[in-house]
């Protein structure tokens, strides 16, 4: 994997600022509040959060497939010099598949029943680069060897129902990965799976990772997951990022509590028998969201400022990020590190 | 054909709180052509039941060639046909009938189908599989023709015209209780109900029963449409309930070879089979939706 | 297994429900009030007609006989004569078969025609005037009696307008060219369709629906599909699957025709038949006609099914 310190590898993703609302008739959704991430060429950044945090949301939002009533209200996505929030969607069309592509996260459901998987996989290809029926057939061979399903010659013309879960996600994997796409979005791609497929795609990832400049957007609840393929980790929670530094980092010397909540829920972290560690609570409610920090009802350190204002991402000298006050150097009064 | 309400983002989108349910009253008050069908049919159910006690049932029959075929006028608000008769009674009281027919037919078609599908659905096993068999033959009959051999034989009078088309069309109904009782059965409530040493009927009849309510008043509802359809149209074709009993659909049979002279005749009784079964219709829609736990939409 | 397998296995299945017709078919004459000889002979009879037709009915034999009988005459292409004209009934419904196909072949090619596409506008823009204009109209498909519907545009037309003749396949006097007939086709095909698109709108409507929310369709989105390949190859594709079931049951009614419409519309075809035979009491007509019928049922559910199978690879047969 490229040098982990290397900050000049440009960015291939730059999102700023990206909010995403949904506007339903019992309010509007705050999905995704003020998001701002880049992911430089080749490398990898996982968006880690519990379910509702937004990640998936925030996925859907850079190529443009967010579900009605959801809308991308603001923010700016830059990509391959140019801002995909402002592209028409003919001109998004053309950047869908061949340049950024995603695998969803349940394989039983995110390929189409009644098409063989051969014509599945290389149907970018055959829509956005017109190659002969040949070329199609052979990349969709090759695509297959590449995720290490058998007798692929054979494979290509069977139907879905007749793979297992695992190697439908690597078909779905190899669909995305089939034009070269310069950033793979991978939403829970192993959630759906036991752990010994689990292992499976990550090694599928790690070498397409290996073997080409292609950068990857890991959306995940599992930092372990997280841990196997990223440089970098951006922390989630009610929609907004929370923190954002490299993994070593991360794992080394977590700043925010609900990236310390999250490491401690690992399991393997404490001894054996001992109960897995939670974080109590809920996430807010994303429609009527509180005056203050949105963490702060679960969060063992907060102090009465939290519940009054809002703390911004700050960034701190290292180059991370953190949404805290604790980590606020901005903050005037002390603060009592213990609730 | 719910309110225009925003759907509820389906899949990727974990961030979305519960919405918020409305009452049952709400739902349906809110779906506008169910109130409104609803309106209709309170009216126009009213205003036939209470005919006889405001027009002479003789009045129905009462031919005065004398007067044929007249415009409507303020005696006579939509006309006389060919043989004399006042059009509006005859409409009035022809409602009854075709209402009665409808309502009974589908009563009938439900009975049957709440109790084999019931039991079909509850027992399971032998009794599952033989009595679907039976539903699949009796789906496999044609029964627009088995209608017409059997009027066109046995002239049937109100009642056994209603339960010929009542018998004919229990197994959508059965399916559907059969779908739900097999729902139903392995619920804690009934479990509890069996331990007590009820009846397997009692059980069934007083228990699963009322859970299963919501969906058979939504079929019942729109079974009837489909039999006010069914009886007009035999009607229509002189095999239904035969003059001079009036009956919607064949005041329009006998209209048909007036077009030319007097199309109201053709148009109004037509008219009101249309809107009663289209009220009938958007009411079960409504209800349907209304009883929805999913409120997908 | 294969298809020749399952249809053999299909058509075993159905065979009882066949049976079943026929025996109810037979029962009701024989149970209708009167004699069953006089109704088969119809109201003109004379007294020696009927013990004819005792005798050839063989009416004075044991009634399992002669439902044996019967049987055995059917399987042979022998339907009895009508007892109004006296000819055979085979050829009577043999006649007829082209009209009734032409005016069900019509309606049912017009009403696939606008309702597919109709109904995945439907479900795209749900909600939308769009849909909300279709659905008022589905509504009003599956609630207008068809009879009255036709005496409408029959008026409106035909008296009204005079744009186009008001009854029967051709009218008499006039060559029947193609143009006319199609003249004639016009009205009556075009009440059938009306209705039929009503009811598979609503189909193609809720597959789609049903469809446009899976994992697949966003799959298919995000790889940047034209529109039109999107909605044909992944929406239509699966979204269709149970109207094809929905079609394959308004086979039965392709093969018998509607009774309703050609008795308002005089279309010579065999629901017309089927009505002026009831009428008359003429049954040995209404007998073969019901049979007929069933057989069509019959036809049309494994139609229906094969249909099924073949769309959807996950139940494929060999």
């Amino acid at each position: 994997m490229p040098d982990t310190n290397d900050r000049k590898a440009a960015p291939v993703l730059e999102v700023t600022n990206l909010t995403t609302q949904f506007f339903t008739s019992t309010g509007v959704v705050h999905a995704v509040d003020a998001v701002s991430f880049s992911i430089p060429a080749g490398r990898a950044l996982g968006l880690v959060g519990e379910s509702g945090s937004g990640k998936t949301v925030t996925a859907l939002s850079l190529i443009d497939l967010v579900p009605p009533p959801g809308v991308r209200v603001a923010g700016s996505i830059r990509f391959a010099g140019r801002d995909l929030m402002t592209m028409t969607s003919e001109e998004m069309r053309k950047v869908q598949g061949t340049e950024i592509a995603i695998v969803l996260q349940n394989p039983l459901t995110s390929l189409n029943p009644v098409q063989r998987i051969g014509d599945q996989i290389v149907e970018i290809a055959k829509v956005h680069q017109g190659l002969s029926r040949a070329e199609l057939t052979e990349l969709a061979i090759k695509m297959l060897k590449m995720v290490h399903i058998s007798a692929p010659s054979l494979r290509v013309r069977a139907y879905p129902h007749e793979l297992s879960g695992g190697m439908r996600q690597r078909v779905a994997i190899a669909t995305a990965v089939s034009c070269e796409p310069a950033l793979l979005i991978a939403d829970e791609p192993t959630t759906a799976l036991d752990v010994t497929l689990q292992l499976q795609i990550i090694c599928v990832l790690q070498e397409l990772r290996a073997s080409s400049s292609m950068a990857l957007l890991l959306i995940t609840h599992d930092l372990g997951l997280a841990a196997e393929l990223c440089d970098e980790i951006a922390v989630m929670y009610a929609g907004q990022i929370v923190e954002k530094a490299p993994l070593k980092e991360i794992f080394g010397n977590p700043l925010h509590p609900y990236t310390q909540g999250l490491i401690r829920s690992l399991p393997g972290q404490g001894q054996p028998r001992e109960r897995l560690e939670t974080i109590a609570g809920q996430p807010p409610d994303l429609i009527s969201l509180p005056p203050g920090c949105r963490f702060a009802d679960r969060c063992p350190h907060a102090v009465e400022r939290c519940w009054e204002a809002r703390p911004a991402l700050v960034q701190l000298d290292s180059g991370r990020e953190v949404r805290c006050f604790l980590h606020d150097s901005a903050v005037d009064e002390p603060l009592a590190v213990s609730a | 054909m719910a309110v225009i309400e925003s759907r509820v983002a389906p899949i990727g989108t974990n961030s979305l709180p519960e919405r918020r349910f409305p009452s049952f009253r709400q739902r349906i008050l809110r779906n506008r052509p169910a109130s409104i069908g609803l309106i209709v049919l309170i009216l126009i159910g009213a205003i036939t039941a209470l005919t006889p006690l405001f027009i002479d049932a003789d009045r129905v029959t009462a031919i005065d060639l004398t007067s044929q075929q007249q415009r409507p006028s303020v005696e006579r608000p939509l006309g006389t046909d060919e043989l004399g008769r006042d059009v509006l009674v005859r409409l009035l009281y022809g409602g009854r009938i075709s209402l009665m027919v409808g309502v009974g037919a589908a009563s009938i078609a439900a009975t049957i189908g709440v109790f084999l599908g019931g039991v079909s659905g509850y027992f399971g096993g032998r009794v599952d599989a033989l009595l679907m068999r039976l539903t699949d033959m009796v789906l496999g009959l044609p029964y627009f023709f088995l209608l017409i051999l059997f009027a066109s034989l046995f002239r049937p009078s109100v009642l056994s015209l209603t339960l010929m088309i009542g018998m004919l069309r229990w197994t959508t109904m059965a399916r559907l209780v059969r779908g739900e009782f097999q729902g139903l059965r392995d619920r804690d409530f009934v479990l509890a109900a069996r331990a007590t040493g009820r009846s397997r009927f009692s059980i069934m009849f007083s228990e699963i029963l009322p859970n299963a309510m919501g969906p058979i008043i939504v079929q019942f509802t729109i079974g009837i449409a489909f039999a006010i359809l069914a009886e007009s149209s035999i009607s229509y074709l002189g095999l239904g309930i035969r003059p001079p009993t009036p009956s919607w659909g064949n005041m329009l049979s006998n209209a048909q070879g007036y077009l030319f002279l007097a199309p109201w005749l053709a148009i109004v009784p037509g008219l009101l089979i249309f809107i009663t079964v289209l009220s009938f219709n958007f009411l079960g829609d409504g209800l349907r939706d209304a009883l929805d736990p999913k409120l997908r939409r | 297994m294969s298809t020749a397998e399952y249809i053999a296995r299909r058509a075993l299945q159905l065979a009882p429900l066949l049976l079943l017709l026929t025996v109810i078919v037979f029962l009701m004459i024989h149970l209708a009030p009167g004699d069953p000889a006089q109704n088969l002979a119809g109201p003109r009879a004379t007294d020696a007609d009927i013990e004819r037709i005792r005798d050839a009915m063989g009416l004075n034999e044991p009634i399992i006989k002669q439902y044996g009988i019967w049987i055995g005459k059917m399987l042979t292409g022998d339907f009895g004569e009508s007892f109004i004209s006296h000819r055979p009934v085979s050829d009577m419904i043999v006649e007829r078969l082209w009209p009734t196909a032409l005016l069900m072949g019509t309606a049912n090619i017009v009403s696939l025609l606008i309702a597919i596409p109709l109904g995945l506008i439907a479900a795209v823009k749900q909600y939308s005037l769009s849909d909300t204009v279709l659905t008022t109209i589905t509504f009003v498909g599956i609630s207008i009696p068809s009879f009255w519907f036709g005496l409408l545009l029959m008026w409106l037309f035909g008296i009204q307008l005079q744009w186009l003749p008001l009854s029967g396949m051709a009218t008499p006097g006039e060559p029947a060219t193609a143009i006319s007939v199609l003249q004639h086709l016009i009205m009556p095909a075009g009440v059938i369709a009306f209705i039929y698109t009503a009811f598979w709108m609503r189909f193609v409507r809720s597959g789609v629906l049903e469809v446009l929310t899976q994992d697949y369709v966003l799959f298919a989105r995000s790889k940047g599909l034209p529109a039109k390949r999107l909605y044909v190859k992944h929406v239509l594709r699966t979204g269709l699957m149970p109207l094809v079931t929905l079609i394959g049951l308004s086979v039965p009614e392709l093969i018998t025709g509607s009774v309703v419409i050609e008795t308002v519309f005089s279309w010579p075809g065999l629901g017309l038949l089927t009505y002026s035979a009831a009428n008359s009491r003429d049954f040995t007509v209404v007998m073969a006609l019901v049979v007929l019928a069933s057989i069509a049922v019959v036809i049309g559910n494994l139609l229906a099914d094969l249909a099924y199978r073949w769309v959807d690879p996950r139940i494929r047969l060999t």
